[in-house]
């Protein structure tokens, strides 16, 4: 059987003139071979003819097939010698190729990298996140992840269809871990507590533990691959005992498992995972209202396959009308619930509030690649066109004689779209080196480690090539059908009219190709503008002076009583150093967030005219250390000693804008209504940004608390900064003995806010550098060129007296004329792009005049600074050389 | 001089074409130079040497008669040409040349 196949491929492939002998041969060595067993002759037979395979001993194909090989055979070699010929030409045409393309799959990796986020769930597509929508008069008020923790039972309890519920308690503070046995203890900040099914619905693999076992009960909690290194070295450390400090949230816990590194491409990004029955039992404020008070749970449900997910939602609806039902009608709020696919959660969660929607991506951001992707392989392909039509010139006697021998209109279009399939073709390899190089770059930028995956995936090497295909046939179907069209006459005879042959198309194609390049560097001279307007944006403090020290949370577990003794130790302590100007306990620093936010009214005011503050609790050296002080000011003692009630409240301007209070002094002795409790406004201070200036200052009320200490911030002079941290290490030290003592400079944390922007920044002028470097060297290419057809001119002006100057703007004069044109069509995109841009942020920098002379000015300066080298060159040259030649 | 390209393998064949001499064909020149050199040869190492040297002109070739344990498939006999017994000859002159240069010393090895 095998035999047979074999022997009718031979004969299929085989030149007809050695078959009969080979095939002899080879049944004379099968015959003999029989004697050792026909499967051995048989596999034996197989092999020698696969090694007969050889391009030497094949038989012509296609000789007699309709295509018509030898025409393409003689295209193609054509085409390569043409391209050897010109290799200048042929390389910038490569190269300006290659680099467009390398650019777009690069695009097109970090693209397929961000839609990956959280496709790797086992039955994922099952997976939702539930969002609310909270509504007053019809206007969407908050949209957000936030939600009760007793919703996730009640859905558990009575929704069939729902089959996993996980609910997520992101801690938005941190705790201190502490390994007794190396005495290895660090605040955490991203502990999560979830339920015990928390692995059973995400697919994150254990390194260590049993994926039914671990979190299962009180005290057994899994860490994250990092932390576990961290605290345990390289052991395995499942069954060891970790102490969590912080308040009521203190015990000792059982490391169960370890999970491996969580992929990168996953919004849940946590470092140590909890038992949540451990934080509802022992946070009391959970079990207020029946579970029904207090936000602080992202739930993620595990659906049933048949389910319509909308009316799941209805029914979601259902329950929270139930339990919430008459709260909601008084405050005149309605809650819709959605399900939200966890597959869309990186991309699609703009806008929505919560602890877990922070570090999302933007779909925005990732059109916005796409688009610039795209236009940098526009102006590849536009030179490419540019070029090939611009050396019609020299290609014009070449189709003259193969036109007058008889060649067709169809052949000399074929001719040329093979150059042209043969440039993109070598383009497309190089576009994989590049790629390759520049994706790690890439990866440091974004600050997510990159890998070259699309390659892996056939359906991208079916797009790749049709792109590749499409692109060859669109670049060369107008330089072939431009050269193809030439009367083999005036083709052999004149030279100017065949220069004239596309010259608009060609001016038309370079000025949509500056016309790009402006877009894109004014695009990045305003992110870059705007990230610095907001660094410099005086914020009401000085960031830069304040050092943050994480709050002790082990001391805690203490009586709470002498808590106020030892933070007035640590204070005095360190302020004997006299670096260190004041010290301030809060319950939370800028950059980082509220405490607390809801509905704020005046007593007797109308329900549908009441508005949202934001609350923290501050000591009273606060506006001392963040050197701010009162506008107006009521009996607020100047010290308060062992306070554990909060009996003084002070707010700031906007506070009083928004809630009508007047003028600051009459706010002064005005109550206002927070969440049923009543306050007295003691105090208003001046508007400070709390978070970065993208977004607006917000109504803030300040509760006086002097043991709410989770971060000390310390104000210092920066002569001696390490001097000063190890003193006020040594007082940290001396107060709290067992706690870590752990700190940054409040504005790498404030300007961590901006990283953001600054990625969007450093990826938006990257992209436009490698677009404005392909668009020169197109026209340096093309100068070039023109500057050889002049050349006859330029030696004549010479002579006659002409100044290097004059030749230079001459030669430039045209395209400089272009690029003028480019920018006048850029400018009021410009202004409307940047002005829709900017309405991302609260505080934006002005669309001032520069932004629309810096880039253009910058433009023409690399324009200039391209041609001239080339002009100059010309300019310079013997004219004698010049007119020789003929 | 005239120079005629020859591979090793090449070389060989050549050879044993001539030491088979009225009797050289496909299997026959496999086996003998399995036998005498000692290495494996497959049908396609051996097919293509020879097509190639018979397009150079070192070999010229014939069909000759079929039998049955061919298949009815007729056998194909080489024969050395003029050209190729120079190229024999050349390569021969080459080795001995450089042998006869090596000095004594070169090759004296204490082989005991």
């Amino acid at each position: 059987m095998i035999k047979k196949l074999t022997t009718q491929f031979l004969q299929w492939f085989c030149h007809p003139d050695f078959y009969d002998e080979i095939q002899g041969d080879l049944e004379e060595i099968f015959q003999r071979n029989l004697a050792q067993g026909n499967n051995y002759a048989q596999r034996k037979y197989l092999l020698q003819v696969l090694g007969l395979f050889r391009l030497s001993l094949m038989r012509p194909f296609f000789q007699s097939s309709l295509i018509n090989i030898g025409m393409f055979r003689s295209n193609l070699k054509i085409s390569i010698r043409i391209l050897l010929r010109q290799k200048f030409y042929s390389a910038i045409n490569v190269f300006g190729l290659a680099i467009g393309m390398g650019v777009c799959l690069l695009i097109y990796q970090y693209i397929q990298f961000e839609l990956s986020y959280d496709q790797f769930h086992k039955e994922g597509e099952l997976i939702y996140r539930i969002t609310q929508t909270v509504s007053k008069n019809g206007e969407v008020t908050a949209k957000g992840i936030d939600v009760t923790h007793g919703l996730a039972t009640s859905i558990k309890e009575s929704i069939p269809e729902v089959k996993e519920v996980v609910r997520i308690n992101p801690l938005n503070f941190g705790l201190i871990a502490i390994n007794e046995e190396n005495n290895e203890r660090h605040q955490e900040d991203n502990i999560w507590y979830v339920d015990d099914n928390f692995l059973e619905l995400f697919s994150f693999p254990l390194k260590f533990g049993s994926k039914e076992l671990v979190l299962k009960g009180m005290h057994n909690i899994v860490l994250t691959e990092k932390l576990a290194q961290k605290y345990f070295g390289n052991i395995n450390p499942v069954g060891k005992e970790l102490r969590i400090s912080g308040g009521v949230l203190t015990s000792n816990f059982i490391v169960t498992g370890v999970l491996e590194k969580l992929p990168e491409n996953t919004h849940l990004q946590f470092d140590l995972l909890m038992p949540m029955q451990f934080v509802l039992k022992h946070w009391r404020i959970y079990e207020r209202g029946g579970g029904w008070e207090y936000e602080d749970f992202a739930i993620y449900a595990g659906i049933d396959k048949t389910t319509d997910i909308k009316e799941t939602a209805l029914k979601v609806d259902k329950i929270t009308q139930l339990h919430l039902g008459e709260e909601l009608k008084t405050l005149n709020i309605k809650i819709e619930n959605g399900f939200q696919p966890i597959e869309d959660i990186h991309l699609k969660s703009a806008g929505l509030l919560g602890e877990i929607a922070k570090n999302n991506g933007n779909i925005k951001n990732v059109t916005y690649f796409a688009i610039i992707g795209l236009f940098i392989l526009v102006i590849a392909w536009i030179n490419y066109v540019n070029l090939s039509t611009a050396r019609a010139m020299h290609r014009a006697k070449e189709v003259g004689v193969r036109k007058s021998i008889g060649a067709q209109h169809f052949q000399l279009v074929s001719q040329f779209l093979v150059e042209s399939v043969l440039i993109n073709s070598f383009a497309a390899i190089l576009a994989f080196g590049i790629t390759y190089f520049l994706l790690p770059i890439l990866g440091n930028i974004i600050g997510k480690s990159l890998y070259f995956t699309i390659i892996q995936e056939p359906s991208f090497w079916i797009s790749f090539m049709s792109i590749l295909f499409l692109g060859s046939l669109l670049s060369g179907i107008y330089p072939a059908f431009v050269l193809s069209s030439f009367k083999p006459i005036s083709a052999l005879k004149s030279v100017k009219s065949r220069y004239k042959n596309g010259l608009n198309l060609r001016k038309g194609l370079i000025v949509f190709q500056f016309f790009i390049s402006v877009l894109l560097i004014s695009g990045t001279y305003l992110v870059y503008k705007q990230i610095t307007y907001m660094k410099s944006k005086e914020l009401g403090f000085e960031m830069e002076k304040i050092l943050v020290v994480n709050g002790p949370l082990v001391v805690l577990e203490e009586n709470r009583e002498s808590l106020a003794i030892l933070y007035q130790k640590f204070r005095t302590e360190s302020q004997q150093h006299h670096t260190v100007k004041a010290i301030s306990a809060t319950s939370n620093i800028p950059s980082n967030g509220y405490n607390w936010s809801g509905s704020v009214w005046k007593p007797g005011q109308l329900k549908e005219e009441r508005e949202i503050g934001f609350g923290v609790f501050v000591d009273t050296a606060f506006l001392n250390t963040y050197e701010m002080e009162f506008l107006t000011k009521g009996n607020i003692p100047n010290v308060i000693h062992s306070s554990s009630e909060v009996e003084y409240y002070f707010v700031n301007e906007e506070a009083v804008r928004k809630f009508n209070l007047g003028s600051p002094e009459d706010a002064l002795g005005q109550k206002l209504i927070i969440g049923g409790d009543t306050i007295t406004i003691e105090g208003v201070v001046n508007n400070m940004h709390w978070s970065s200036p993208k977004e607006e200052i917000k109504p803030t009320i300040y509760g006086i608390d002097n043991l709410y200490g989770h971060y000390f911030s310390v104000n210092m002079n920066l002569a001696n900064i390490p001097e000063s941290i190890a003193h006020v290490e040594k007082a940290f030290k001396n107060s709290f003995p067992e706690d870590p003592f752990e700190y940054y400079f409040l504005d790498d944390d404030f300007n961590n806010q901006y990283q953001a922007d600054l990625q969007f920044g450093n990826l938006f002028s990257a992209f436009s550098i490698l677009a404005i470097v392909i668009a020169c060297l197109g026209l340096f290419a093309l100068v070039s060129y023109s500057a050889t057809l002049k050349i006859k001119e330029i030696g004549i002006r010479k002579v006659l007296g002409a100044s290097i100057g004059n030749l230079m703007i001459l030669l430039s004069r045209e395209y400089l004329m272009l690029l003028v044109i480019a920018i006048l069509l850029a400018i009021p995109l410009v202004a409307i792009g940047g002005n829709n841009w900017l309405d991302n942020y609260a505080f934006k920098t002005s669309m001032s005049s520069d932004l629309f002379l810096i880039p253009p000015f910058v433009l023409v300066f690399i324009a200039v600074f391209t041609v001239s080298y080339r002009t100059y060159k010309s300019a310079k040259a013997n004219p004698v050389n010049a007119l020789k030649k003929e | 001089m005239k120079t005629y390209p020859l591979g090793e393998f090449e070389e060989i064949v050549l050879l044993t074409v001539g030491v088979l001499y009225n009797d050289a064909y496909g299997v026959a020149i496999k086996d003998a130079i399995e036998e005498n050199a000692h290495r494996k040869v497959s049908v396609g190492a051996l097919q293509s040497a020879l097509q190639r040297m018979e397009k150079k002109g070192y070999l010229e070739s014939k069909t000759g008669e079929a039998n049955a344990q061919r298949g009815g498939k007729p056998k194909r006999y080489y024969f050395i040409t003029a050209y190729g017994k120079q190229a024999l000859q050349q390569s021969r002159d080459i080795r001995t040349k450089l042998w006869d240069a090596i000095p004594k010393l070169a090759l004296e090895f204490n082989l005991s």
